[in-house]
């Protein structure tokens, strides 16, 4: 029991760690979700519509695209991106790790995403658009306007869980290898293991990581059930019209 | 007299859906300020007619001319006849997320490139007119049924078309409900504003309408001023209808 504690609680080293943890780790970490989780809604979105249009040749690829991503381990993608693409000769972001693993990550996030969008852009009632379109509003705008701000509404809470994992998620790019200024949460919490044989610093990098998706997680229940359970239609009768002054054929 | 102007012509309309056929050889006229009912059984193709006729289904045979231009298959061509025909929808199809203004607006703003400012005199003068001005800046969802409608009404007058299609317009209404919004239809049609409404409601057709259409199994059987039709029916097809609704 002692080794237990000693090797997953030791609070000195916890605390010793605890300054890098706060000051490189945690903003690290939050920029990595930040920026790629930017990037997933922005690529969802585009693949989302894509995957709902009319032309073929916009759906096959996109199809294809988010099939992919969502279907290979988040791992591999991040090390066929972040590794494979600068070998290949594809040195668009240089040296820099973060670029690439934000890329790689709002790919993968992306994909994702616009099956979410995509579920909640269909589930619109055919009604809107029928009413937008007979009023003479192109398709473009009708979808713009209309039906993907109703169909984004519906799935916020489906959305934010995509959030939740992104954050997870961005523990994997430590596989890319990271100079010390730049590591999240995990990597700090893995280096401290490797060189003391002793789990506890990653322990309160996993402490800290729950810190953020529970919170968040309950906050995204909440406003789930606020949408659900919401402001329902008011049940009001009509004034009543003045008496019809012929008989009724009805 | 000159003949007033043939806002609406279909010719020969026929659909085949999943190898039924749900309209057949079907022919109408509607000059402008006409309120012509359309009456029948259920799957007689009413609805389908209807929206043949803005495109929201599409026609296998025949021709539909509005304004005396055809009816495009797609593209800012199609956009611009659809903005020349108003719908009313059974199932109103406001948009719940703007105002109600908003959406009496939108047409003009999105379709017509209006103003806002403008869009927002005239949608506030179409709500005064179905006499909802006091609930512009509601939701339609704090509406009732009848208000909605009465909304979406303004919203197809807002656009000041040609012709305003009304596809049972009252069939989901509560009962008590009914009165406001046929009362409304009974007042525009009185205004000579050009109307086409398939309905059930046949107290509304006999009172409101100057032409009766009688369609069944996507055919049309009969049509004529409504007490022809009503007091006088000539088909047994109509005959029988008229005596299982009335």
């Amino acid at each position: 029991m002692q080794n237990v504690l000693d090797t997953f609680f030791n609070v000195q080293q916890m605390l010793a760690a605890l300054p890098q943890l706060l000051r490189v780790g945690l903003p690290n970490t939050l920029l990595l979700t930040a920026a790629s989780f930017t990037l997933a809604v922005i690529l969802g979105l585009l693949l989302s519509m894509a995957l709902v249009s009319k032309f073929w040749w916009l759906r096959t690829p996109a199809r294809i695209w988010v099939d992919i991503w969502r279907g290979l381990p988040a791992i591999l993608s991040i090390l066929i991106i972040g590794g494979g693409l600068p070998l290949a000769g594809f040195d668009v972001f240089g040296r820099s790790t973060y670029a690439y693993a934000i890329t790689a990550l709002g790919i993968i996030n992306g994909a994702f995403l616009a099956e979410t969008f995509r579920s909640g852009i269909q589930s619109v009632e055919v009604g809107q658009t029928e009413a937008a379109r007979s009023l003479g509003i192109s398709g473009a705008k009708t979808m713009a306007l209309f039906i993907v701000p109703q169909g984004l509404r519906r799935v916020m809470p489906a959305a934010m869980n995509q959030f939740i994992i992104c954050l997870k998620e961005t523990a994997l790019i430590y596989i890319l290898g990271l100079v010390a200024v730049r590591r999240e949460l995990f990597s700090i919490g893995h280096d401290a293991a490797a060189a003391n044989g002793n789990y506890s610093v990653m322990v309160a990098a996993g402490i800290l990581f729950l810190a953020i998706t529970i919170p968040t997680t309950y906050l995204v229940n909440a406003w789930d059930r606020s949408l659900r359970e919401g402001r329902r239609p008011r049940d009001v009768d009509d004034q009543p019209a003045a008496p019809a002054p012929l008989t009724k054929v009805s | 007299m000159p003949t007033p102007e043939r806002v609406l012509e279909i010719r020969g309309l026929t659909k085949v859906f999943n190898g039924r056929t749900v309209l057949q050889d079907f022919d109408l006229d509607v000059h402008a300020g006409e309120t012509v009912c359309v009456i029948g059984p259920s799957g007689s193709g009413k609805s389908t007619m209807l929206r043949c006729i803005n495109r929201l289904e599409v026609a296998d045979g025949g021709s539909i001319l509005v304004e005396g231009r055809r009816m495009p298959k797609d593209g800012k061509d199609l956009d611009r006849l659809r903005s020349r025909l108003g719908m009313v929808f059974q199932q109103f199809n406001l948009f719940p997320h703007m105002s109600v203004v908003k959406n009496v607006m939108s047409g003009l703003v999105h379709a017509k490139g209006m103003s806002r400012a403008e869009a927002h005199e005239i949608a506030m003068a179409k709500l005064e007119l179905v006499g909802l001005s006091r609930r512009a800046r509601n939701r339609p969802l704090q509406l009732s049924g009848g208000e909605r409608q009465r909304v979406a009404i303004a919203r197809a007058l807002a656009m000041d078309p040609a012709i305003i299609l009304f596809d049972e317009p009252t069939s989901s209404l509560d009962p008590e409900l009914v009165r406001s919004v046929l009362d409304l239809m009974r007042d525009l049609a009185s205004r000579d504003i050009t109307m086409l409404v398939v309905t059930h409601e046949m107290g509304f057709a006999r009172q409101a309408a100057d032409k009766v259409v009688f369609m069944a199994d996507g055919r049309l059987v009969e049509q004529g001023p409504p007490t022809e039709l009503f007091d006088n029916p000539r088909s047994e097809r109509l005959r029988s209808f008229l005596s299982e609704v009335l």
